[in-house]
């Protein structure tokens, strides 16, 4: 049971937003944009949670997963900083979906998104001292995926699995 | 492997904090409180961020070095138990440290409930329980 996918930039921006499962509507839903920045906000601190509880500075992100009575969220990081979080449902192995996050990074963002010559791809660390603007929800994000062959190729993959695990 | 043990009162600030065993990294005790403030925000947060209603905080944390497993009471006391990746029966050695606390915390007339906990009782029960498990 795959709920959602988020993939969010090294600039804490949402680039990519998937919805699966028939998410029965919570009582006071947030909207999409809202959603994004608390599960930002929920990974990040787990993050830096684990990291400073690690007793070894850590080379690969260690914050795997988290599990709730209803859900399970699962994490995964790239050395770019690019970050995968995939929300289940309860009881899926973690070994397993941190393969297909991987799996999703490595066939279809690379092939997709970061081959794409005509994709609009995260700024770089900014080596010039800007004037930090203020945050405009209503402008996407420069790097959001728009594009269709990933969405596709994505929404094929979710259904094989979700087929797969009924 | 029991790792360690945090207790978390309801209004999210650290009442007791022990490390057994070496895998955990050594903060000064502000850092300690500040992580449990985090991590009292965060479990909070992720039962909003639910796809489907009535789910709880986080329970299990998962890392590649420990795992962390929260319970919370009925009266808003978290217990995180931090244990290594491959430790069988994780719920009934939280269930141990609970009894603990009921017996030597709670029965304890003087102590004061969600206060920092200075129980030599209690202390020392865990200790023999994590003698046991280890």
């Amino acid at each position: 049971m795959i709920y959602s996918l988020h993939i969010f930039d090294r600039h804490c921006d949402c680039i990519y937003h998937g919805d699966y499962a028939q998410a029965t509507a919570v009582a006071g839903a947030l909207d999409a944009s809202e959603q994004n920045k608390l599960v930002y906000g929920v990974i990040y601190s787990a993050r830096n949670l684990v990291n400073k509880l690690r007793r070894e500075p850590a080379s690969d992100a260690p914050f795997l997963a988290f599990s709730t009575s209803h859900y399970k969220l699962h994490y995964y990081e790239t050395p770019t900083s690019l970050k995968l979080v995939m929300i289940t449902g309860t009881g899926v192995d973690t070994q397993a979906v941190r393969d297909v996050l991987r799996a999703i990074y490595r066939d279809i963002y690379v092939e997709h998104v970061a081959k794409n010559p005509l994709a609009a791809t995260t700024p770089g660390p900014s080596l010039v001292r800007t004037k930090k603007k203020p945050v405009d929800n209503s402008v996407p994000p420069h790097a959001l995926i728009t594009n269709v062959a990933f969405r596709s190729a994505l929404d094929q993959l979710v259904a094989g699995l979700m087929a797969g695990s009924d | 492997m029991f790792l360690g043990l945090w207790i978390i009162n309801k209004a999210g600030g650290l009442i007791f904090q022990r490390d057994f065993g070496e895998s955990l990294a050594r903060l000064s005790t502000n850092d300690y409180l500040v992580l449990a403030g985090t991590f009292h925000s965060v479990h909070a947060i992720a039962s909003r961020i639910s796809p489907v209603p009535g789910s709880s905080g986080i329970e299990t944390l998962e890392t590649d070095t420990f795992t962390l497993t929260c319970h919370q009471t009925p009266t808003g006391i978290k217990f995180l138990v931090v244990t290594s990746p491959g430790h069988a029966n994780i719920a009934g050695l939280v269930r141990q440290v609970y009894d603990l606390y009921a017996d030597y915390v709670m029965k304890n007339p003087f102590y004061t409930p969600e206060m920092p906990v200075r129980c030599e009782q209690f202390d020392a029960n865990l200790l023999k329980l994590v003698k046991a498990v280890n």
